[in-house]
């Protein structure tokens, strides 16, 4: 995995972000490539190499079978043989029973955002989309029967989502909206969206008609609930912005209005609104909507379900968020986006080939990381900047001129819509009256036929009356009137006098009838003819309307796809100056840092002199101290001893003088006494004139010496003098390499901190862009699921529930030996498990979902997860070591190394690297002889793990 | 005695006494809540704001409590009483709280339009209308996403008295739902008995080196969320005695009252000592269609002893500073008494008291006519308090929430605050 990046340079000039899709061009080739093509057609940058093997095999079950595989199937896997290996496994998965159930997941929580129970199970609409999918029941075929809501028995899950939502106009035509044309309108309701230009309350209203007659209709609570219809209905709106009033027949997005037929007032129900019935209109506009949407020819039904089912592969649409198709949030890569709808469109709606294609491109196999950066050529990038740049003026002028144009149609619309609107109120009132006389009429026909069948029971009656009459009358006759025989013949003979006054006043009765019902009629029928008249003179001013309206959507569609282009080149702008910004810090960063390093060591050598120079003075100073220490005590020798030569040459003198005296005193006087003291003085003045001497030489010496050490004093000042100097020169060098050093550093960590923001935008930029894959948290659903594949869950259950069927319905010898039936009954198990396993995963599931009828794209992780996963009772049981279940595997393994790779391969599905060997085996030995605790924590500790969490 | 109320509203389905009969024994032990400590508290209410929602479920009366109009034909046989703030009276079944009307506010001038009990607790917990099809999130939860710290693990939005958690935050996220705290730790926040301490730091370590490896290949903004939910789980093992209300000493249980509501406020305190942003109170029930009169003498003897408490606890402790208190109900009740000495649902004049935060204090803001049959001076929605109350504690009323690319709107865009109450 070291030749990681792939370089698409050398495309860069050629084909760089024609507007031309390039899908024409090869439209022989298996869409995987085309789509691949329409991808390097215009990637600019680095883009990740494939994913690993075992990586590309975690990501095939997760997205096509909606859980890790099981170790087994891991090993099968890398059993087999490399070439085509990853076709074949996505063909396996879409093959597996897993796969419908994981795309009736999908698609559930797609339409239903977690809504349900209410009037349908969520199982029976799940099982009901996973039946669709079995019988690969065309999307838009599915979509249409969603809107239908047919709820008799057999369909009845088809109608969940209106019924969920209560068949709440508003709530409807907002997620309709959402779901199937990728557009979230809801601002739209109130007036045209504040933020997103293209969202219209036209568009609104356009989808709110078809919708708006339908409503929920459970009279009796106990019965279960179906939808009625109303005949008649507008939908017409008012801006709270701009008071802008109008009205819309229906539309689809982005289409002209639909001509509806007209039925005459009485003809417009086949059920007619009653308290026990509900009301089916002659003209069904949620069954029209129906039937457009199962032409699947609509511009925003396909992008919608072709970037749905794109985020589902690649962890994102190529527009994100998937339920905001606007110009401001451009595709990824429009041609791409386009090449996508019109493809799968081409493959009839059909989920699973598509799905196929999708796992096959590239992109898909893309890894999540870049290795090592690729150089980037600034200069050629620079090139490309200017022509996206152009290409965005042309189209934003392209866009400014059509909502021009739209702009131009909406006022003749609304010119046209109130000159029409006095035609259209008389015609609403005619149309109004001739309703209420149609309903009059009926009335009337349903009296007079009452009246009709109660004249005709009585004739019934009195005919029999009669007749029993005559008959006893004639048996009276002949038997000469006996007593009891005549009083029945009173009797008769009574009631058939009433009988016939009676009759006399159901007849009466019936010509009353009669009359008001041709009364009615002919009500009717002046109304009918009244409306005729208006609406003669209405019909001719609904063209312009018509024209004006689709010339105004027209405009307007055509401004939004020239706006796509500018935002989409924005987009490119920015990411391009990401990359230069990227590449322009890292061609500068080695630079600085080495210069950087220089300056460093002239800084150190400086400062080193410094140092020396410094040393140097300290040393001279402190010679010099010692010498001027050792000159000032000589000094002070020299003037001691020359201070007693002179007392002893002063008192030589004496001596002197004195024996001279004396020497001349002794021979004048001849005394004897006299000449031995001078023979003394003689002798004392040589002791002196000793000392003296001794004095003399001793003073030469400290001379000597002060003149010695006073010349040290002298030299080592200029020592001093001289390191000085040097010091000053070396700070000086030291303060200038010590601002530049800093300025380098500062450089430096500019660049990183550039290039680290360059780094983390390229990052973002490349996934949203799928140069990189994406790192998306499992859904709940995967997650579970998952967390039940690794831990073994899944094989324990169907084990058990194989237990529990082979006891309750032993299979016969012959059964035993026979492979269809074995495979049959594993196949019941299978199922068993599956439902106990739902019901088990439901409550995991509830508290990583996202909140009923919310978006449930979003990730968050809160400290309830955390806490199930750290301290719940159900993880701790699936962990817990019970036959072959994972921690069971792990603990009959006997070294760190095998049981690392049970271990890595069971949850992470992949092979451990030699450090967590390393891990496994130090986690192993701290735990000593308590192997069983210790295999469960590092299960758990994967398990837990945001490797395990994520999808990338 | 039961309440024969008129309507059907869930309110009425529980019966009055029964609700205070099922008190006794309601919290469990544990320890000591990590910040009790005063100085710790005064720390932690410095960064971080908060707030207290006091929801008088059923319809308080307005008349009974913050704007009473003795002597009229609709103010029934209450007097009021002058409070700590010159000029500004109220019920005297509020006498305690009278006393702390320095610190608190009233807006006399609430025009909601509606008499409904869902859609009254909708609009004045959501701060907007319903509307089908559209799922906005409560107060708590914009608070607790609003008020969020990184640093505290505790859940931000709970609502004391419920069980589980609530579907409110819409869009915001499960994260940001309410918890209901019926005085037991969070599920699942405490060790299984045979794994040790030491031993679940080992398993923690090994893990944590495992998203290390795989952070260095790719590293998000979710996958650290992930990672830091762990910690913030760890945290909350911790802590999980913040929850338990028997950790207070008896003289404190007392000063609030041997009731229901008194423990609730207490937990209350405690939670907001402990930096939670959001804390609902409910206190029920006040949908008096019949003996209004004695039905409020009774409740709100109860709510004054309570309430001022802890309004007076906040206070003393330095926390009102930032702590936005709200005294709010779903709507008030008709000034016209009915035959059956009640009062009836009434959206059309009705008050709500706030106090602490950035709120003035002892601030009046609208009025209504003589005998409060309509708001005179200075007509608020509900919308408008929302605004208000997300300005009283430091954030941006008009900004958005970024939802995974979607703006949405915090507040009811066409609404602003009363910006004359927020100092």
């Amino acid at each position: 995995m070291h030749a990681s990046v792939r370089s698409v340079w050398h495309r860069l000039l050629l084909v760089v972000f024609v507007a031309a899709t390039t899908s024409t061009a090869s439209a022989d080739e298996p869409l995987h490539r085309r789509i691949d093509q329409a991808f390097y057609a215009t990637a600019v940058g680095p883009v990740a190499d494939k994913v690993d093997d075992l990586n590309f095999a975690r990501r095939a079950y997760l997205d096509l079978n909606g859980r890790i595989p099981a170790v087994d199937e891991v090993r099968a896997y890398l059993a087999s043989p490399e070439e085509n290996r990853r076709t074949r496994l996505i063909d396996q998965l879409l093959a597996s029973g897993d796969f419908s159930g994981h795309l009736a997941t999908t698609f559930d929580v797609m339409f239903m955002e977690r809504r349900g129970g209410k009037h349908i199970k969520s199982d029976d609409f799940r099982a009901w989309l996973k039946a669709s999918f079995e019988q690969e029941k065309p999307f838009h075929q599915l979509a249409a029967e969603l809107i239908t809501a047919d709820t008799s028995a057999a369909n009845r899950p088809s109608a969940a989502f209106l019924l969920e939502r209560d068949v709440e106009p508003n709530l409807l035509t907002r997620e309709i909206a959402r779901m199937f044309f990728g557009m979230d309108l809801q601002c739209a309701q109130c007036h045209d969206h504040p933020n997103v230009d293209d969202y219209k309350q036209e568009d609104y209203y356009g989808l709110h008609s078809f919708v708006s007659r339908s409503s929920l209709f459970q009279p009796d609570k106990k019965k279960p609930a179906v939808l009625a219809e109303a005949a008649d209905g507008q939908s017409p709106f008012k801006s709270v912005f701009t008071s802008r009033e109008a009205f819309t027949s229906p539309r689809m997005p982005g289409e002209v209005e639909i001509t509806e037929p007209v039925f005459e007032a009485g003809d417009e129900y086949k059920t007619r609104p009653a308290k026990t019935v509900a009301s089916v209109p002659t003209y069904s506009r949620r069954a029209r909507l129906a039937e457009s949407v199962a032409s699947g020819s609509n511009h925003y039904f396909r992008r919608n379900i072709a970037n749905r089912l794109w985020a589902m592969m690649m962890g994102r649409g190529l527009v994100h968020p998937v339920d905001m198709h606007h110009s401001m949030n451009p595709p990824s890569h429009p041609e791409l986006m386009t090449l996508l709808a019109d493809e799968f469109a081409a493959m009839n709606f059909e989920v699973k080939p598509f799905l196929r294609e999708l796992a096959l491109t590239d992109v898909y196999q893309r890894s999540h990381q870049f290795t090592q950066p690729q150089p980037v050529e600034v200069a050629a990038l620079g090139t490309t900047i200017e022509q996206l740049q152009q290409q965005r003026t042309t189209a934003n002028d392209l866009t400014l001129q059509k909502e021009d144009e739209a702009q131009a149609a909406l006022e003749q619309l609304d010119a046209a819509l109130a000159a029409a609107e006095p035609q259209r109120a008389a015609l609403a009132k005619v149309r109004a009256a001739a309703t209420a006389a149609a309903k009059k009429r009926d009335d009337a026909v349903t009296a007079q036929q009452a009246k009709k069948a109660a004249l005709e029971a009585k004739q019934t009656f009195a005919a029999a009356v009669k007749e029993t009459l005559d008959r006893a009358s004639a048996a009276a006759d002949l038997l000469a009137s006996p007593k009891d025989l005549t009083a029945t013949v009173a009797i008769l003979n009574t009631r058939n006098t009433a009988n016939t006054a009676e009759l006399k006043k159901l007849q009466q009765a019936f010509d009353a009838a009669a009359k008001a019902s041709a009364a009615a009629n002919e009500v009717l029928t002046t109304a009918r003819a009244a409306e005729k008249t208006e609406r003669d003179k209405y019909t001719p001013l609904q063209p312009p309307l018509r024209q004006h309206r689709a010339a105004m959507v027209k405009a307007f569609k055509e401004s939004q796809q020239a706006y796509i282009l500018v935002t989409h080149r924005d987009q490119e702008v920015e990411y391009l100056q990401n990359l230069i910004r990227q590449t322009d810090a890292a061609s500068k960063l080695p630079a600085t840092r080495s210069a950087a390093t220089v300056v460093e060591q002239q800084y150190k050598v400086a400062l080193q002199s410094v140092d020396t120079s410094a040393k140097q003075m300290a040393d001279a100073a402190k010679t010099k101290t010692a010498a001027a220490t050792k000159k000032a005590t000589a000094q002070e020798t020299v003037t001691r001893l020359t201070l007693a030569m002179q007392q002893q040459q002063q008192a030589n003198n004496a001596l002197a003088a004195a024996l001279k005296n004396a020497t001349a005193a002794a021979s004048a006087l001849q005394d004897q006494a006299i000449a031995e003291m001078a023979t003394e003085l003689e002798k004392s003045a040589a002791r002196t004139s000793a000392r003296i001497g001794e004095t003399s030489s001793q003073l030469g010496v400290a001379t000597t010496e002060m003149e010695t050490a006073g010349q040290t004093v002298a030299d080592m000042q200029a020592k001093a003098d001289a390191a000085k100097r040097q010091t000053d020169v070396a700070r000086q060098q030291a303060a200038e390499a010590d601002k530049k050093r800093t300025e380098l550093q500062t450089t430096v960590a500019t660049l990183v901190t550039a290039k680290n923001e360059a780094d983390a935008s390229v990052i973002e930029q490349s996934t949203q862009q799928f140069h990189l894959a994406t790192v998306e948290c499992l859904t709940p659903e995967q997650l579970t699921w998952s967390i039940l594949q690794a831990s073994g869950q899944i094989e324990r259950q169907v084990i058990a529930e194989l237990a529990k069927l082979n006891k309750e319905k032993p299979l016969t010898d012959a059964q035993k030996a026979d492979a269809a039936a074995l495979a049959k009954r594993h196949a019941e198990a299978e199922a068993a498990a599956l439902a106990s396993l739902t019901k088990t995963a439901a409550g995991f599931v509830k508290l990583f979902a996202a909140e009923q009828g919310q978006p449930q794209d979003d990730f968050f992780a809160t400290v309830d997860q955390a806490l199930l996963f750290a301290n719940g009772t159900q993880m701790r049981s699936w962990l817990s070591p019970s036959g072959d279940n994972l921690t069971g595997r792990l603990l009959k393994l006997e070294t760190p190394g095998l049981i690392a790779d049970e271990l890595y391969l069971s949850t992470l599905v992949r092979k451990p690297t030699a450090d967590e060997i390393k891990d496994v085996s130090l986690y192993l030995a701290a735990r000593g002889d308590k192997k069983k605790e210790a295999v469960q924590e590092l299960a758990w500790a994967l398990v837990t793990s945001s490797e395990f969490r994520f999808q990338y | 005695m039961k309440a024969g109320y008129a309507c059907q509203s869930p309110e009425h389905t529980l019966a009055r006494r029964q609700f205070l009969g099922s008190v006794a024994g309601g919290f469990v032990v544990g320890g000591l809540g990590a910040l009790t400590n005063p100085a710790v508290a005064a720390a932690l209410e410095r960064k971080q704001m908060r707030v207290l929602v006091m929801f008088m479920s059923g319809g308080l009366s307005q008349l009974e409590s913050w704007d009473p109009k003795p002597k009229t034909d609709t103010g029934g046989p209450f007097r009021s009483i002058p409070t700590a703030v010159p000029g500004m009276h109220i019920s005297e079944l509020l006498p305690q709280t009278a006393v702390h009307m320095d610190k608190l506010s009233l807006i006399r001038s609430i025009d909601t339009k509606n008499g409904d009990h869902g859609k009254g607790r909708y609009q004045m917990t959501f701060g907007r209308n319903q509307m089908p099809g559209v799922a906005y999130p409560h107060l708590g939860a914009v608070c607790a996403k609003g008020l969020e710290r990184a640093d505290n693990p505790l859940p931000g939005h709970i609502k004391i008295g419920g069980g589980s958690r609530g579907t409110d935050s819409a869009y915001l996220g499960p994260k940001y739902a309410s918890i209901g705290i019926n005085g037991k730790p969070p599920a699942n926040s405490s060790r299984a008995s045979n794994l040790t301490e030491d031993i679940d730091i080992l398993r923690n370590k090994f893990r944590q080196k495992a998203n290390e490896r795989f952070a260095q290949l790719r590293r998000t903004a979710e996958t650290d969320v992930y990672t830091q939910s762990f910690e913030q789980a760890r945290q909350l093992m911790e802590r999980r005695d913040v929850f338990d209300v028997e950790k207070e000493p008896g003289s404190e249980k007392e000063r609030y009252g041997d009731s229901q509501l008194g423990k609730h406020c207490l937990m209350a305190r405690r939670l907001l000592e402990n930096g939670i942003p959001f804390v609902q109170v409910s206190h029920s029930n006040y949908d008096t269609h019949n003996e209004n009169f004695n039905f409020h003498l009774e409740q709100l003897g109860e709510f004054d002893r309570a309430f001022s408490a802890l309004v007076g606890d906040l206070h003393e402790r330095g926390m009102l500073e930032t702590t936005l208190v709200v005294v709010m109900s779903e709507f008030g009740r008709t000034p016209k008494i009915n035959a059956r000495y009640g009062r009836d649902h009434w959206g059309k004049a009705w008050s709500v008291c706030v106090g602490g935060a950035k709120i003035q204090p002892g601030a009046i803001i609208g009025a209504t006519n003589a005998n409060g049959t309509e708001v005179s001076e200075r007509s608020v929605e509900h919308g408008d308090l929302f605004h208000t109350y997300l300005s009283a504690v430091g954030m941006e009323s008009n900004g958005s929430f970024d939802i995974g690319g979607r703006d949405m709107p915090i507040a009811d865009p066409s609404r602003g605050p009363i910006s004359e109450l927020i100092s």
